[in-house]
């Protein structure tokens, strides 16, 4: 897998959506924010979990780790899809939450060039506080719509 | 459950939703769709056209999850859905086949884009994730 | 604790009084806006639908969807005659009218709509066009309209299940459109349909008549190769072997001096009824009325024309009995006929079209018809016509000359013919 297939958490164009799911097969949405990875191999990710929208997802991962995030580029579509197992919830530190905002701030700007004044709006998701999930990663797809959509890259 | 009108904004397809499905070992599946359109009351329907492995985890576990945004404010709604039939012909197919063949058209694509098949889903619940938000 | 009970009774009363009210309230001004909407759609469907006049159809109704519905952008195209392809015909809001660009059926929003003849309501066309590029590498077609639209609903305007054409609005907002939208574009579309099928039918008709008060005979459309008028394009022709007969009425100026204008008119037109059927009886046409002069074709045999200036005759015989017994003077003609080859075909200015036969001919024909005064005979025939004739022993000829004809070489044998 060659370095541009990761996600670039400082583009800017960046949409983070993770799915998680109770053992009845019951899936939820969670928007998370600042999606990098923590080692050099490259082997897990980290993602900041806003506190306020915790619960569900919390309450899942309590009896199934399996996660699936899609980071995609919200402008030209570019996405990829990390599967994996979460091994740690961790409150977040300043410096992850920092991470979360620029995230947040720099696609900010990118909403407002592509949807004018409401782009602004996305400025107001809420990161005052979150939790850190360390995933380890299992699986990664390109999800990016044409040929290459769904092929596995890890 | 009924869908409201504040929802119908978000049923347009202005902003691409993200779908989660789930497989038999409790493993969830993450994608982005173009679109979730209104049905009916109760439902929404998805068009599929190469999300292949949450069609496959629809057959064997019915129950999604879409998340939709409202255009006007950039806040979401997630919507828990389980499938009901998979449609092929009838308006609403034909409406989503309109659209799908309408867009497809404006770049010479439409004999690479065509609908096979509209997925109907059932609104379970639906949720505004206001508290995501500081508005 | 029981005086108390009352008293929250008539809270709740008074509670569910505002309630009920705002409920009223509420149900009274949705009221008052489906109201004030259809008495809007009303008046647009009344004043188009009364309206013979296309262009005024296209601009009121795009003005009053506007001003009242604030459709700020929008378009109607018609569709092309046998063909799966559309035409802007009236646009407002646009730098650029765009009036002719082209949609073929099944492209874009309005070439979809037409080619399924349904309703298409569209929001973020934008980022919907990029999802789908992202798989493609083509081009992006070029389609009349906003280069930025990101909703647009494009209505198809029917008529007894047939598509004349398609009503389209369009918006930069990621989604301006709602469901009351279509709803009314509905409503609307319907009598927009209705209204430009009435004025196309009288605009047809309008035509046609227009184009028959240009006098093109119809045979001469027929010798062109058309079966209508419609198809008619100045500078059409074919080059044919036809038989040309000039009748003329000898010393007109002299007779007609002695009528009032309105008598003159009167004469000659009872005089051209007696005679103009001869040449219709004998597969034969008028190409002209010069005068009192007839211009007549026979694309067939030349003995038709024959058959038809002996027949005058006999007309003429009966119309001067008729006019004698009126006391009006008696009158004598002359025919003059000749075979040649013409050229058939529309002549003129696009407002004032003719068609027409030209070549020499027809000056020879006319030289003929002159020359019967000379030889003081009724009808006199050219060698071509002669040879020509397949029922030579239904005519009498007698050679009169042989005769230099203006701009003609050779001379040319003229018999009379009885």
């Amino acid at each position: 897998m060659n370095k541009e297939e990761f996600v670039d958490h400082k583009s800017g164009k960046m949409s983070m959506s993770m799915g998680t799911c109770d053992l009845e097969k019951n899936p939820t949405f969670s928007r998370v924010w600042g999606v990098h990875f923590s080692d050099a191999s490259r082997a897990f990710l980290k993602v900041i979990l806003p506190e306020k929208i915790s619960q569900k997802p919390l309450a899942h991962l309590a009896i199934n780790k399996n996660v699936s995030i899609t980071v995609g580029d919200m402008i030209q579509f570019k996405t990829n899809q990390y599967k994996g197992v979460v091994e740690a919830i961790e409150q977040s530190t300043p410096e992850e939450i920092a991470i979360a905002k620029e995230s947040r701030d720099n696609s900010t700007d990118t909403l407002v060039q592509f949807f004018g004044e409401v782009g602004n709006n996305w400025s107001k998701y809420t990161m005052d506080s979150g939790l850190t999930l360390t995933i380890k990663i299992t699986e990664v797809y390109d999800q990016t719509p044409g040929k290459m959509a769904g092929v596995r890259l890890l | 459950m009924k869908i409201t009108e504040e929802l119908m904004p978000c049923l347009q397809g202005a902003i691409p939703s993200q779908i989660v499905t789930v497989n038999e070992d409790n493993i969830p599946n993450t994608t982005i769709i173009s679109q979730v359109f209104p049905a009916d009351d109760e439902h929404v329907a998805i068009s599929n056209q190469f999300f292949s492995k949450t069609f496959q985890n629809l057959q064997n576990n019915k129950k999604a999850c879409v998340q939709v945004f409202d255009p006007s404010d950039l806040s979401f709604w997630t919507l828990d859905l389980e499938m009901v039939r998979i449609e092929d012909e009838g308006d609403l197919f034909d409406e989503m086949s309109m659209q799908l063949e309408a867009i497809a058209s404006m770049s010479g694509m439409e004999d690479v884009f065509v609908l096979k098949s509209a997925y109907i889903l059932k609104v379970l619940n639906f949720h505004h994730v206001t508290e995501a938000m500081d508005l | 604790m029981s005086n108390q009970q009352p008293v929250d009774n008539r809270e709740e009363i008074k509670s569910q009084i505002v309630e009920n009210e705002k409920i009223i309230h509420q149900l009274n001004s949705q009221l008052v806006r489906r109201t004030s909407e259809i008495n809007i759609i009303q008046s647009i469907s009344d004043e188009i639908i009364n309206s013979l006049d296309l262009d005024k159809i296209f601009s009121r109704s795009m003005e009053l969807l506007d001003s009242v519905f604030g459709f700020n952008h929008s378009m109607i195209l018609l569709k092309k005659e046998n063909e799966d392809a559309l035409t802007v015909v009236a646009s407002i809001g646009y730098d650029d009218k765009g009036i002719g660009a082209e949609v073929k059926f099944g492209q874009g929003t309005i070439g979809v709509v037409a080619k399924n003849k349904r309703i298409l309501r569209m929001s973020g066309i934008l980022s919907k066009r990029r999802y789908i590029s992202k798989q493609s590498n083509n081009e992006d077609r070029k389609l009349p309209g906003l280069p930025n639209a990101d909703s647009q609903i494009a209505i198809p305007l029917i008529v007894h299940q047939r598509l004349i054409g398609v009503y389209s609005v369009e918006s930069e907002q990621i989604n301006a459109y709602k469901a009351i939208d279509e709803i009314i574009l509905n409503l609307v579309a319907k009598q927009i349909a209705t209204a430009i099928d009435n004025a196309k039918a009288y605009e047809t008709q309008r035509k046609l008549t227009e184009m028959y008060s240009r006098f093109v005979p119809m045979e001469i459309m027929k010798l062109v190769g058309y079966d209508s008028i419609l198809q008619a394009r100045l500078a059409d022709q074919s080059e044919r072997e036809v038989t040309i007969l000039f009748v003329d009425i000898r010393n007109f100026t002299g007779i007609s001096e002695k009528m009032s204008p309105e008598q003159n008119f009167q004469f000659l037109n009872s005089y051209l009824s007696f005679l103009a059927p001869t040449i219709i009886n004998n597969k034969g046409f008028i190409d002209k009325y010069i005068g009192d002069a007839i211009m007549a074709i026979f694309p067939e045999n030349p003995g038709d024309a024959l058959s038809a200036g002996l027949e005058m005759r006999k007309k003429l015989d009966l119309f001067n009995k008729l006019h004698v017994e009126e006391d009006l003077e008696e009158i004598r003609i002359g025919i003059g006929i000749h075979t040649g080859k013409l050229m058939v075909g529309i002549i003129g200015f696009d407002n004032r079209m003719e068609g027409t036969v030209i070549g020499d001919s027809v000056n020879t024909a006319s030289r003929i018809e002159g020359l019967t005064k000379e030889y003081n005979c009724c009808i006199l025939a050219s060698e071509s016509t002669v040879t020509g004739c397949d029922n030579k022993e239904k005519f009498n000829f007698k050679f009169m000359d042989e005769v230099q004809v203006k701009g003609k070489e050779q001379k040319i044998k003229v018999y009379s013919v009885s």
